[in-house]
């Protein structure tokens, strides 16, 4: 079956799609904006591979780059939304057409001249064959070149739907469309990965069962992971610097200077918010190149020199990274939707200097760990400022910051008994006032001047607390 | 440096010993002028350790920054554990917004005039230890009838 290459793409491809669909189902399910949407993005990014391995097969010769530039100039002229692109193309497609199909053209002293003097090949992996002095220099260079090129038609898959703006509208909806353009990488590069390689095991190694089957398993669980998580790291900073107009002015409340973001902005003569946003893709490319890198270099090197301990420090340093998307995943500042149609925008019926001079208090609270008071504040600051997203933003971060807080005290409430306060870490004031007020009124009899025994509240969770001040259920997102 | 101006009046509610203080702040606090300002209320605190009331007449309040919400929070902190009461007075509409988003309006009442804030210190605030009326027994009234004593012959 091994030799038939019908049967043998059937089965690579059923190898890797039943794990690349599990793999999907699961990131689809954490809920972004749109199903479809992730699905789009998933068929997107299972054309990265094929393209980057057409690339590799046709970087060698000139002709081979004639045929790879004919159909990229017919792709500008038909996109491009500029007339000049357009123009430009048109006329290079002209002049490879004419040069290639004339054959008289093609003796022409001038035009042998511009083709053998000008026109380069553009075969990188040789050239680092070639001019690295030591087989440790080739390794990395050719590991780096991958690592670029993969991450970077990642980055593009990501630019491109996000020409359609509205279509991510969350943070977390950047996380979840980049990780479904991981798998789809993943998906196509595990298929010519078993196509290529199944025929070699079958013929060379008498127990080739058991080597495909673990082929497959590192491949479509590990592989597919790990380029998981450096999409969605990725995502998570693409999707940071998407919003850049709101986390900037969250920042700016809070008093955070961003230096590089303010030298970007300079250097190429870009509003503030758009250097904030620059900074964050790049940070993001950065992080998610370093990862690539470290844990395929790890992987070289396990394979060359056998350093066994490499593979499990490699799964795990996936595990914890990997780990750590679900936290950002969980947060609910990723779940805030943060672009709305402006048109539909309703205003404030607060000045806007007194709006303010309560975003500054907030801050404070917020430094200061009164978390409960912040979210209280935010409540009501939306109820007269519905649409402002900085707002969200801020009530989202108290969130974040006590639910980590509650795990802890919950956790600690079960081992420790008898602990019938709230935590100690939770510094609320005017909420603490208000709650010793009413307990007060509970026990005060009219008029009278003795001091009323201050009981302590009663309910252990702190959203309980929260909920009978402000309702019931109002503090789902 | 902007202008802010704040004075104390000592202020009596009839038939009441009630240690009543009303601080009339005009202008604007802010950055500049609210850390020197806010230490004339916070003298009151030296002379009057337990039960003072306090009135905040704000009428020619314009703005107040988040420091000074800050302080009076801290205020409110400080006359409730000495068994006292705040009440507002006259707020102006974006002070009143301010006041109530923050949530300090959970806590200080707020009033349209300085009678309803005097008639609501006057019902809710702390009653002074030094000016209270002694424990006696002693007949309340001089007006009261003694009672005759009963007839001793035989």
């Amino acid at each position: 079956m091994f030799n038939d290459p019908k049967i043998l793409l059937s089965l690579a491809i059923s190898a890797a799609a039943i794990p690349a669909a599990i793999w999907l189902y699961l990131t689809i399910k954490k809920g972004p904006s749109s199903k479809k949407i992730a699905l789009m993005v998933f068929g997107f990014g299972c054309t990265t591979a094929p393209l980057l391995l057409g690339l590799q097969i046709i970087w060698e010769g000139k002709t081979a780059l004639v045929l790879t530039l004919i159909p990229i100039l017919v792709l500008i002229i038909i996109i491009a939304e500029s007339y000049v692109k357009k123009i430009i193309s048109g006329i290079l497609l002209t002049g490879i057409i004419v040069i290639n199909y004339f054959s008289e053209l093609q003796t022409n002293s001038i035009v042998q001249w511009i083709w053998s003097e000008k026109v380069p090949a553009f075969d990188l992996q040789s050239a680092i064959d070639k001019n690295a002095s030591s087989y440790l220099i080739s390794t990395v260079l050719s590991l780096l070149l991958f690592v670029v090129m993969e991450e970077n038609i990642k980055l593009y898959v990501m630019r491109t739907i996000d020409r359609k703006t509205l279509y991510i509208s969350k943070i977390n909806d950047a996380i979840i469309y980049s990780v479904a353009a991981a798998i789809g990488f993943s998906f196509a590069e595990n298929i010519y990965y078993f196509y290529s390689y199944w025929p070699d095991i079958y013929k060379h190694s008498p127990d080739y069962m058991k080597e495909i089957i673990i082929m497959i398993i590192f491949r479509t669980i590990f592989t597919t992971a790990a380029h998981m998580t450096y999409s969605g790291v990725f995502g998570y900073y693409y999707g940071i610097g998407k919003f850049s107009m709101v986390i900037n002015q969250q920042n700016s409340i809070e008093g955070k200077k961003d230096r590089i973001s303010e030298f970007i902005a300079k250097i190429f003569n870009l509003p503030p918010s758009e250097g904030f946003r620059q900074k964050a893709v790049l940070k993001g490319l950065f992080f998610a190149m370093t990862m690539h890198f470290s844990i395929n270099f790890m992987l070289q090197l396990q394979e060359d020199f056998g350093i066994q301990i490499l593979l499990p420090a490699v799964v795990l340093t996936t595990i914890a990274i990997f780990s750590f998307l679900q936290y950002l995943l969980n947060r609910k500042a990723g779940h805030l939707i943060l672009l709305t149609d402006p048109t539909t925008k309703r205003t404030s019926t607060i000045g806007k200097k007194d709006e303010d001079v309560v975003l500054e208090l907030m801050t404070m609270w917020l430094k200061d760990q009164k978390y409960v008071d912040v979210i209280h504040i935010c409540e009501r600051l939306l109820e007269r400022d519905p649409d402002n997203n900085v707002v969200k933003m801020f009530k989202a971060k108290a969130m974040d910051e006590m639910d980590d807080k509650n795990i802890y005290k919950q956790v600690l409430g079960t081992v420790i008994k008898g602990k019938n306060d709230l935590s100690t870490s939770d510094k609320s004031i005017i909420a603490k006032y208000v709650s010793q007020k009413e307990a007060q009124k509970k026990t005060e009899t009219p008029k009278s001047t003795e001091t009323a025994t201050i009981k302590p509240i009663e309910n252990k969770t702190p959203t309980k607390v929260l909920e009978k001040f402000t309702g019931e259920g109002t503090f789902k997102l | 440096m902007t202008e802010a101006n704040i004075t104390i009046e000592d202020t009596t509610i009839a038939n009441s010993n009630k240690i009543v203080k009303t601080i009339h702040v005009t202008g604007q606090l802010d950055e500049s002028n609210v850390d020197e300002k806010i230490k004339i209320i916070y003298k009151i605190f030296e002379t009057n350790p337990k039960g003072v009331n306090l009135i905040f007449d704000l009428e020619g309040l314009d703005y107040m920054n988040s420091k000074s919400i800050g302080y009076m929070t801290d205020l409110y902190g400080k006359v409730t554990e000495a068994g006292g009461t705040i009440a507002i007075a006259k707020p102006k509409p974006n002070i009143t917004d301010i006041l109530q988003v923050v949530g300090l309006t959970q806590l200080i009442k707020t009033f349209d005039s300085s009678e309803e804030a005097k008639k609501y210190i006057a019902e809710n605030g702390a009653t002074t230890t030094t000016a209270a009326v002694p424990a006696s027994t002693a007949p309340a009234s001089s007006t009261a009838t003694a009672t005759p004593t009963p007839p001793t012959a035989v």
